[in-house]
């Protein structure tokens, strides 16, 4: 990617947060399963943002290239701690509103890595499986097939038509 | 399960106001590099920040290759009694002193692991290693004993309060101000910080101010700091302290 030499002002700065730290902070607490690491791990990404400055086509490539430096940010922070994800049963409790929806937060995030990041992009980023897998630097197939695990993992049901056509 | 309720679950995952403005205020703290602290004040930071993931951002306005010191660790200890070690070899690369408690008192309450990366003007990563950052407390007292191995060249500064077999320890004292990230100094504030009397740590609910107390030494290549900030310890009660660590 093009590099930039001049960094983003405070103005841009503060744009850009607003603007994504809520979707980051979803995608690395659903990795990380605590609000404390997500939120280390959702400044980190920003940092590496102010660092790099990269040059960007559009709002979507900005989005996609935040969302790719969070997922290794996580990664990278679990490989630093030698230690798995510790789920906060509290944080879990806080944010889900009811019995069934803490149930089902619960299920993903024992989910593996890999199957959490295709749910997350596909369910609430909206993303198709060919941009997940450009998001992932994974073939289209193995999104597809991580995206299909992770649904059979969580006995989803999803209609015809629906979301699965448009990945 | 049906799309809709995984849908409506991970979109009840929503980041607070108080953490988007914690988040942005250290993003913006790292774009501008405030030149608020020195060398020798680090810990401060560290302690002020301690609640939120970053621990602080160091710049060292007069020190030669190195320009900041950048320091992160989880705000959940990583440990809750005393690592063997091994297990400070396989965290940190180092196995530095370790004692589970002071003949004063001070017991092991938690510890941290904390990444730091040394950066220099261009802001291009000189250095980066790990400390093991231990807390001791007795009656709510607290004090602090930070450990790390780095070969970067840094000043020293502080009075060389006493000498340990040969090993000289360094003391230093002052008091630092916790404001808000918005904070203004006022004439009185620039003047105390040109003095050195007051180092600012920006980012708390309030203003606070508070006496840090810390003693270094370095022994067989590990750097150790002992701090303590508004606490009761004396600077000879430290020495002793760490007497009692490089005795051990």
């Amino acid at each position: 990617m093009k590099q930039s030499t001049v960094r983003p002002t405070d103005d841009e700065i503060e744009h850009t947060v607003k603007i994504y730290s809520n979707s980051l902070f979803k995608l690395c607490f659903t990795l990380l399963c605590n609000r404390c690491d997500a939120e280390d791990a959702v400044s980190d990404t920003f940092f590496k943002y102010i660092t790099k400055s990269p040059v960007f086509r559009d709002e979507e490539h900005k989005k996609a290239w935040l969302l790719r430096v969070a997922v290794n940010t996580c990664k990278d922070m679990k490989k630093f701690r030698f230690k798995h994800e510790t789920i906060n049963f509290d944080d879990i409790h806080n944010i889900a509103q009811t019995e069934p929806e803490r149930n089902i937060l619960d299920e993903v995030l024992h989910l593996p890595d890999k199957y959490k990041k295709v749910i997350h992009l596909h369910y609430i980023e909206g993303y198709q499986t060919k941009e997940i897998a450009e998001i992932l630097s994974i073939s289209p197939a193995a999104a597809r097939k991580r995206l299909q695990y992770a649904r059979d993992l969580l006995k989803l049901e999803y209609g015809k038509g629906d979301s699965d056509e448009r990945a | 399960m049906k799309e809709h309720e995984l849908q409506q679950a991970l979109d009840n995952i929503q980041i607070s106001l108080e953490e988007q403005q914690r988040i942005l205020f250290k993003v913006k703290n790292y774009n501008n590099k405030r030149e608020c602290y020195k060398m020798s004040k680090k810990k401060i930071c560290l302690v002020a920040a301690a609640a939120t993931m970053v621990l602080g951002i160091t710049v060292f306005a007069a020190s030669g290759v190195i320009k900041s010191w950048n320091s992160s660790s989880s705000s959940i200890p990583d440990y809750n009694s005393l690592p063997t070690a091994e297990e400070c070899m396989q965290d940190a690369g180092f196995s530095p002193v370790l004692i589970q408690s002071f003949e004063n008192g001070y017991e092991f309450d938690n510890g941290s692991i904390v990444k730091n990366d040394l950066r220099d003007e261009s802001d291009k990563s000189v250095e980066k290693f790990k400390s093991l950052y231990f807390r001791y407390e007795k009656n709510n007292d607290e004090v602090t004993l930070t450990s790390q191995k780095y070969v970067s060249e840094m000043d020293i500064t502080g009075e060389n309060a006493a000498t340990v077999g040969n090993i000289p320890l360094y003391y230093s004292s002052y008091t630092n101000k916790a404001v808000p990230a918005n904070y203004k100094l006022t004439e009185e504030d620039k003047k105390a910080e040109e003095n050195g009397e007051l180092i600012f740590s920006y980012g708390a609910n309030e203003v606070t101010v508070s006496k840090v107390q810390n003693l270094f030494w370095e022994e067989d290549g590990i750097k150790y700091d002992l701090m303590q900030i508004d606490g009761s310890l004396t600077k000879e009660e430290l020495i002793d302290m760490a007497e009692e660590l490089i005795n051990k």
